[in-house]
């Protein structure tokens, strides 16, 4: 009898011991989690140095996604472009939206990319797209996932700036993300362009630096709450049975 | 201690509403920068009184000599908009009965 009882202590002991280990474990986790968040929050805010430009074939290899590194970096490159597509409804400057002319480049016998070109005129006849070779320098960013232009189904609009959207308009292997021009030359000649707005592509985290930091105090704080609660389970069992035999006597 | 819990329960009631009804509805339905800058003070004000919350709670629970169960829902009441309301209330109704 006496070893019955004893075993279902044991027992219970050890699952609410398991329940709390985990629970712990979960809570310091998340609070972990957020205290990267924060972290993650505030390197996003540090403003982005150029490093000098340096070769498209340096950094990236078509038909391979993009390194790590490779982007925000300031590339160059040569060839020419083979056709000519309209990006529509991409964030400009001051979160204005407008549409990019964007051509396909082919570095000859390497691969093709992605090139936005310009921003579309207004009104007006488009600017036709050098035939002679050209010469590119301009940041390279990771493909878009998600579509700028939904329902539109024309043949030179692009929904997206992804390469898996040009993959039947070039014989060539495709280069991963894309490239917005910061300075083109044609034979030597720097075309004049209505520049797109190259800011450096930033990953988001939601929320701000000091709410974070209450988030990993609150997970924490429960963590402690959890370590606390047998302890409070014991001393209320221990005073309600004193409390039990004093009203019994 | 029965004040100060009921304050905090309070508190914590009006950042929830506030976070859940004008916060989130701005920064995830109505997606207005310039609004979202005006309540960025409520997440990271709600993110600190809920933790005061949570010790006032603590505090209040075993005072009042309350079980296990009671203190949890007490605790847990700080997340939800209207559960710290009703916590304040049974608090107030239980310590006049008492």
């Amino acid at each position: 009898m006496v070893s019955r009882v004893n075993r279902s202590k044991f027992r219970k002991s050890v699952s609410t011991l398991s329940v709390a280990t985990l629970l712990i474990s979960i809570f310091i986790g998340l609070g972990i989690w957020q205290l990267q968040r924060a972290a993650d929050l505030q390197e996003l805010q540090k403003p982005v140095i150029d490093k000098p430009a340096i070769s498209l074939l340096a950094i990236a290899k078509p038909g391979v996604a993009l390194p790590d590194s490779a982007p925000n970096r300031i590339v160059k490159f040569s060839g020419s472009y083979v056709a000519s597509l309209i990006a529509p409804n991409q964030l400009g400057r001051e979160n204005t939206r407008e549409s990019w002319e964007v051509g396909i480049f082919e570095l000859p016998n390497t691969g093709a990319i992605l090139v936005a070109r310009e921003i579309s005129a207004t009104s007006g006849p488009r600017n036709p797209l050098p035939s002679e070779p050209v010469a590119i320098v301009g940041r390279l960013m990771p493909h878009q996932n998600e579509d700028r232009a939904r329902f539109i189904n024309k043949i030179n609009i692009l929904a997206r700036l992804d390469s898996a959207l040009i993959a039947d308009k070039t014989k060539l292997p495709i280069f991963d993300g894309f490239v917005i021009v910061q300075r083109e030359a044609i034979s030597g000649i720097e075309s004049s362009l209505n520049l797109i707005s190259s800011e450096p592509a930033r990953s988001t985290v939601p929320g701000y630096y000091w709410q974070h930091i209450s988030y990993v105090v609150i997970w924490w704080l429960m963590a402690g709450v959890v370590v606390f609660l047998p302890f409070y389970q014991k001393f209320k069992q221990n005073e309600d049975s004193e409390t039990d035999l004093r009203s019994r006597n | 201690m029965l004040k100060r819990f009921r304050f905090m329960a309070i508190f914590a009631g009006v950042m929830s509403l506030l976070l859940w009804f004008v916060e989130l509805p701005i920064v995830y339905i109505l997606n207005n920068e310039n609004w979202e800058s005006k309540v960025k003070w409520i997440p990271i004000m709600h993110g600190y009184v809920y933790p005061f919350y949570v010790f006032t709670a603590i505090h209040y629970s075993v005072r009042a000599r309350y079980d296990i169960k009671k203190m949890i829902f007490f605790i847990l009441a700080g997340t939800l908009p209207v559960a710290s309301f009703i916590a304040e209330r049974r608090a107030l109704r239980e310590s006049r009965q008492s």
